[in-house]
Formats: C-alpha cells, structure tokens, sequence
C-alpha cells in the first residue's frame, strides 16, 4: 500500500528547515501559493531564501515576515499599483539581501536545475551592469562557447532549490497534480527542486486522472506533499475558479506603504 | 497617456509578433489599437493567454481573466525562446531613466549598494532588449529625470549597430535609435509641442532628424475604444 502524500499545512511546513531556498509558483498575482505563504509568515522559520522570476503578493509577504534573508527575481513589481512596498521597504533598509537577476537568468538557471546539468548558457547582455554583480556572487559566469570561440556568453549556474511551493487546481493522494491555465515556471521548479509541496483546491479520488488522463500535469513522484486548500490562492487569482481580489492587495498594499509591521499586514488577510 | 499608447500603436506593422509583459497596460492597449486598425500583430503575453480577441484592462497586465476568447496557453518561457531564436519582432519595455545611448535602467535610482529608490528590477530587459527585433519603448513623463544623459544603472545596454531598431514614445515626442551613430535621435513631436520644449524637459541635447514628423492624436473614436477596454483608466496610473 502505497502512503498518501495528503497532510495537512502544518505537516507540510515541516518539510521547510531552517536556511532553505524556496521556489515560489505562480506569478505577480496570480495563482500565488497563498495558503503556505502565510503559513511559513507566521511560522519560526529563519533565514529562508526565496526565488522567482516574477513574483507578487506570497514573494512580498514572506519577504517582510522576518522569515527571510535573501531574495532573488527578476523583477518585484505591484504592477500599476506600484514597486512591491515589502521588496521596496526591506531592500532599501538592507534588511533583506536582493539578488537581482533577469528573466532569461532564473529561466536558464531553473532549466539547469531541472535538466540536471550544471549550468545553462544564457543570451543574457554582457554589458548589462548586472553582469559583473551575479558574476561576483559566483552564479553568473561568462565562458566562450566552445564551438566558436570568438562568441562570449552568461552561463547561469544551475538552480537547485530546496522546495518548491506551488497551488494547483486538483491532486489526488499520491500527489499526481493537475494544473490549468498558465504555467509560468512551474513545472520548472517542481523539476528542480529537492522537495515539492502543492496545495491544490481539491483533492480527488485516483480515478479522476485514470478516467481523464489528459488532464495530468505534474507526475505523483516529483511530488512530496498535498495540502488540500481550498482558495488558497486567495486574494490572487485562481485559473479558471476565482478572480484576483484586487480590495484586498491593495489594502496589503497600502498597509505595508504605511509602514506596518508583519502582524498589522496578516490581519489584512485575516479580517475577510 | 492616450497618446503615447497611439504612437506606440503606430509602431506595430502587420505580420508582427508581440510580446506584453508586468505593468504593461500602456503596451497591451497599444497592440488593442493596431488590431482595431486591421493591422495583423500576433499578440502573445505575460499572461499567456495566447491570442485574446477582447479584453478588460486590470490592474495586472498578467492577469489571465482580463484576456477574453483567446485560443489557449502560451508560455513565458516559448516566447523567450522564440526571442531567442531571433523570431520576437516586438517586445515592450517601460524605464525609470533611458539615456542618450539608448541604456535603460529599471534598477535603482543613485548608488546601487545604497539606493535612493530601489525599482522593481529590469524583468526581461537586460536579454529581451537585445533579442527581440524591436523594441517599443514609452515614458509616462518626459522629463530631466526620465531622459538622462547617464543612466545611474545600467539595467540593460542600448541597442548595438547590428540591432534591436529602438523607438521611444513619450508624451512630448517620438526618439528613434539611429544605429549609425549610437544614440536616440529626435524624430518626431505632437502637435503644440516646440523642440525647444522637448529639450529643455531632457537631460541631453539629442539629434534631430529634419523634417521631424507631427505625431497623431488620439481620436474621439479611438478614445472611446481605450476607454471601453480600460473602463477604471489603469493606463493613467
């Protein structure tokens, strides 16, 4: 008999240690792994690092918890509201580190870790200002191609994190997932990672992937949890089940701007 | 702002492929009024809602639900690679400063290590910028703190003689990348506006390329049309 990988979100917080990197699903704010994210917030974890390449809400919420030490993305951005205020506040303070990357950086760097090879070659610019920052933090590195050797490129070292966290639409107990809609990077990151919790709306019976099989995304053996957590992307938005609650980033938004601290902004999520 | 979306729209020729990314209402309406227009842009996104047919303008250009009918899902990361393989025609890109050199910074605002404002960080634009075949560009203020003549950062590097064909719309003026010499060169202005205000509200002095072009204005038509799509005016904020 097979175990089932169904726990419940504390269970699943364990399987997070102290000083991991975590990888972040969804994107801005959209299908954010909400449910966890707030979970680890009021957790004792320490010295978390966060990836994504273009995160939202989760990303800034855990980076203004006190949970975090390092933070690496493309770009944090509230989007027509405004830069991240919990990215702005705790980079400008240097109480976070920011490692500042580029899309096609965390790409090659996530395919990497996925393909499992070392590294990825990049197109990344050579003369961005960037390059000479990631090159001295040891995960960027220009190299000749060895092909044509008058040709230089960013190598990206792969990316290897500790979890992934992602919500998805529907998982059965042996943790088979499916996931509608856009994918951003998250098939990626459940590749490269060493350990993998989704959350999803709703858990189903196996049969559900046996009677449709094309709707299986993510195979049950990258997976190492299931927490079913229904609106768990809330107030982002869920493909195809709920709209982003755009009230209530706002009002999170607006709340961390002013200054509050973390307990303050959790009850912006709390008082719904 | 409606004016800068149309001259940003203008830019767009059919058989194009397009790419809108985060905070990137400005670019997603351009390409709304190009189609309107009869012009045939492929219209790929953030969102990766491939092919939308309508839309409701949303505080989050990635938002899946502000695309309506579109023909399924395609990813970041296929477009990228589409970019990559030198197939992108157009990417869009917003600053908080670009210089005489075409350089863009979406970094940081003073010294890297100790920011004065600490920007949302550059996305794709230190690979895109390069990669794709053009790159539309616009600025929601044309100023001496928008058009510098050193980019404090440089976020991604100015386009190369070989490419990508840079255009920058602002709410004065039209700049075009003149490969030849390096720089943003003075191409255009909208109708009331002097040179003489165009330059003194930049840091540099740019080329001017004679006889500049008078710039289109929005119509009472494609006005309508804007404000159908982004009924609360996202694009104003």
């Amino acid at each position: 008999m097979v175990k089932s990988k169904l726990m419940s979100i504390s269970e699943a917080l364990d399987l997070i240690n102290d000083g991991d990197e975590i990888a972040i699903g969804g994107m801005s704010f959209h299908r954010n792994p909400m449910a966890m994210a707030l979970a680890i917030a009021r957790s004792n974890r320490r010295d978390l690092a966060l990836i994504d390449r273009e995160p939202g809400l989760a990303f800034d919420l855990l980076t203004i918890s006190g949970r975090v030490r390092r933070i690496r993305a493309a770009m944090v951005t509230f989007e027509h509201f405004g830069i991240a205020p919990g990215f702005r506040r705790m980079v400008e303070n240097g109480e976070v580190e920011f490692i500042e990357d580029v899309c096609e950086g965390v790409m090659a760097g996530l395919r990497a870790g996925a393909y499992g090879v070392p590294f990825m070659p990049s197109a990344i610019a050579l003369d961005s200002d960037l390059v000479q920052l990631n090159v001295k933090r040891g995960i960027w590195k220009v190299i000749r191609n060895p092909f044509n050797e008058e040709e230089e490129f960013v190598a990206v070292k792969a990316i290897r994190p500790d979890v992934a966290i992602i919500h998805a639409h529907k998982a059965d107990e042996k943790g088979d997932v499916e996931l509608q809609g856009p994918k951003y990077e998250d098939l990626l990151k459940v590749q490269a990672a060493k350990r993998v919790i989704v959350t999803v709306e709703e858990v189903v019976p196996e049969d559900y992937f046996r009677n449709n099989p094309d709707k299986l995304t993510i195979p049950g053996f990258l997976v190492t949890a299931v927490v079913h957590a229904p609106r768990g992307a809330w107030p982002t938005s869920m493909y195809g089940y709920y709209e982003a609650d755009y009230k209530v980033i706002r009002k999170y938004f607006d709340a961390v701007k002013s200054g509050s601290n973390i307990e303050e902004v959790l009850r912006v999520f709390s008082n719904v | 702002m409606d004016n800068v979306i149309k001259c940003m729209a203008q830019q767009l020729r059919d058989g194009d492929i397009a790419y809108t990314g985060l905070a990137s209402v400005p670019a997603v309406l351009a390409i709304a009024l190009a189609r309107h227009w009869g012009r045939d842009v492929t219209f790929i996104n953030v969102a990766e809602i491939y092919e939308p047919k309508d839309m409701i303008i949303k505080v989050s250009s990635g938002d899946p639900t502000s695309f309506i009918g579109g023909k399924g899902i395609v990813t970041s990361l296929d477009a990228f690679d589409l970019a990559r393989r030198g197939l992108l025609d157009v990417m869009f890109f917003s600053a908080a400063q670009v210089d005489r050199r075409g350089n863009m910074n979406l970094s940081v605002i003073g010294s890297y290590e100790k920011p004065r404002v600490r920007l949302p960080g550059g996305a794709a634009a230190a690979y895109l910028y390069r990669r794709a075949r053009r790159v539309i560009m616009w600025l929601k203020e044309h100023s001496r703190r928008t058009l510098v003549e050193h980019v404090d950062f440089v976020t991604a590097p100015g386009p190369t003689k070989y490419g990508p064909h840079l255009t920058v719309c602002t709410p004065k003026a039209l700049f075009e990348f003149d490969q030849e010499v390096g720089e943003l060169v003075l191409t255009g202005l909208f109708p009331g506006v002097t040179v003489d205000d165009i330059i003194n509200n930049m840091a540099f002095k740019p080329r001017i390329k004679e006889p500049l072009r008078i710039l289109e204005t929005v119509t009472a038509e494609e006005l309508r049309l804007l404000n159908r799509w982004d009924p609360d005016g996202v694009r104003y904020s």
